[in-house]
């Protein structure tokens, strides 16, 4: 009588505890929520087999991200996109001017209710596993960033029906998605060629100077 | 010829304007033309100006590789990796990236025409004019900056002295201990050239005046003035623009108040040869504002270039490099009167 009923008990256990498993491996991957603070959102999805810290799920989402090293203390966040700082003022003060309200790049986890903290580790330290969602917020306090369920990440990311690579895709401030319209800050080729045509002539200028025949000093 | 032709009020404000786009951007092109300005002017002083200094290039030639070897092993951002350093190697392990190697050469190139433009402004500079200009409050700061700039040159020059003495008996510097012995004779050389700076100084009655009185605060203008200058400064190359404003505000206050309290006081100095302001030193003026005005009127994007996260092609603005073209007047003058002398 008694192994009949820790048969069941097991079987009760086995399939019980399957249930989770199976959630989890539904959701193989993970997502981000950028707000750069001008009003707009980015989504990200990155596909995630095992915890990953919050710094290298960045890296993986493909978005245009620059950190640099603290030694022991990991990867500071200095720019995403192109909301942040160069590498000297990251280095010196983590982006932030001598003004307590000047904004930085802030992490953010969401708590149990899926409210989003800030959160008490740096990127560096934290694991983000598959079914998480870590938000980035360029502000000096609150992270303004969007309620979001990990369901909605593949959708708004972008994704589609390809969830084996990474996905994002930014919203304005009305929810309307921003297409990047493939533009390039470079300058024209006609400016290109006239600096180049002016250094060069910079050039021979100082070496007809060089090898100018001089009078006794 | 001499390169002192030109007014050193005129040197002075061509080497700021020169010094101001390689403290501020990393912009290739804009960098690329006062490098090649600044050489254009060495190479139309005379002979004997340029000698003496090839060591200090080669220092800065060697600080720009230092640059780029630090940075390539130290920052890890950037979209073209080349290689990774293995996680067994501590604190530089890591992915190496070419947009690091391009902003070390960058911070090389732009310690390089700092370089530059300091052993020119060296070379061609009249010392004892500048010393002059100073308003005669400043006057004991300004000698104690000129003997501290003269202090690393003079030491040169004594080792050099002594090598060449040592080798004219016959003595061959091999080892580190050869050059230990050095130091000696370098540090007895230095204590008797600041002997001889102090009773120079003394015999023309530095320092001779009646000491005022003076209250706390104005006894300390001067030093506090001057070290505010020097953060106003710092302020302005690190990209905080407003506060080196406020400091370079605070500084000239301050420098105003020594001016005007040393005024009553303290004996007059007289000048027997006053400069004269030639045509010559409006061109150079001139071509130095229309530099500057061009760097401060460019925008972020002309003089600024960073190559990270994403190594892209660096703007290249038209009106900067033609405003640049104006650090080529001092070439210009030089050129104009040696040719008048022909």
């Amino acid at each position: 009588m008694f192994g009949r009923l820790l048969i069941v008990a097991l079987l009760v256990i086995v399939v019980l505890g399957d249930k989770p498993a199976s959630a989890q491996q539904t959701t193989s991957y993970a997502g981000i929520v950028i707000h750069p603070g001008d009003g707009t959102v980015t989504y990200a999805y990155v596909p995630l087999d095992e915890p990953v810290s919050g710094i290298e799920l960045l890296h993986r989402s493909g978005i245009s991200l620059l950190t640099i090293g603290f030694g022991g203390l990991g990867e500071g966040v200095c720019r995403i996109e192109q909301t942040g700082c160069d590498v000297g003022s990251c280095r010196t003060r983590m982006c932030q001017t001598g003004d307590r309200n000047s904004p930085y790049w802030r992490y953010f986890q969401q708590d149990d209710g899926g409210l989003w903290v800030a959160a008490a580790m740096g990127g560096s330290a934290t694991k983000i596993a598959p079914g998480e969602i870590d938000g980035w917020s360029w502000t000096p306090d609150e992270g303004h960033l969007p309620d979001v369920a990990i369901t909605d990440i593949p959708a708004l990311a972008g994704a589609g029906s390809d969830l084996d690579a990474a996905h994002f895709a930014r919203y304005d401030a009305n929810g309307t998605l921003l297409k990047d319209d493939g533009s390039t800050a470079i300058s024209s080729k006609r400016s290109y060629l006239f600096v180049v045509l002016v250094l060069a002539g910079m050039a021979v200028f100082a070496l007809v100077l060089r090898l100018r025949p001089r009078s006794a000093a | 010829m001499s390169v002192r032709t030109i007014d050193p009020r005129a040197w002075l404000c061509w080497a700021a304007s020169a010094m101001l786009l390689p403290l501020t951007g990393r912009n290739p092109f804009a960098l690329l033309s006062v490098l090649l300005a600044v050489l254009a002017v060495r190479e139309a002083l005379p002979h004997d100006a340029r000698l003496g200094w090839s060591w200090i290039v080669r220092l800065g030639v060697l600080f720009a590789g230092l640059s780029v070897i630090f940075n390539v092993l130290t920052v890890r951002a950037g979209d073209r990796v080349f290689g990774t350093i293995p996680g067994w190697m501590p604190l530089i392990d890591g992915d190496l990236t070419l947009n690091s190697v391009v902003f070390g050469l960058l911070s090389g190139l732009a310690v390089l025409a700092l370089v530059l433009i300091g052993i020119t402004l060296a070379a061609v500079l009249d010392w004892s004019a500048v010393l002059r200009l100073l308003p005669q409050s400043l006057t004991g700061a300004g000698v104690a900056g000129s003997v501290a700039f003269s202090f690393f040159p003079q030491m040169v020059a004594s080792y050099r002295e002594i090598v060449d003495a040592q080798a004219m008996r016959g003595h061959e510097l091999r080892g580190p201990r050869d050059y230990l012995n050095l130091a000696p004779l370098l540090l007895a050389g230095g204590i008797e050239r600041a002997v001889t700076m102090s009773e120079l100084l003394e015999s023309r009655g530095f320092g001779g005046a009646p000491a005022p009185v003076r209250s706390r605060m104005r006894a300390l203008a001067p030093a506090v003035g001057l070290g505010a200058v020097c953060v106003a400064a710092y302020l302005f190359a690190v990209g905080e623009p407003l506060a080196a404003l406020i400091g370079a505000g605070f500084a000239s206050c301050l420098l105003a108040l020594t001016i005007w309290s040393g005024r009553s006081i303290e004996v007059r100095r007289t000048r027997y040869r006053p400069l004269v302001w030639h045509r010559g030193d409006w061109v150079v003026l001139v071509g130095a504002g229309i530099a500057a005005m061009s760097v401060l009127l460019a925008g972020d994007a002309a003089v600024r270039f960073e190559p990270y996260p994403e190594l892209d092609w660096p703007v290249a603005s038209v009106p900067l490099t033609l405003g640049l073209l104006g650090l080529l007047a001092p070439a210009g003058v030089l050129l104009w009167r040696e040719r008048d002398r022909v």
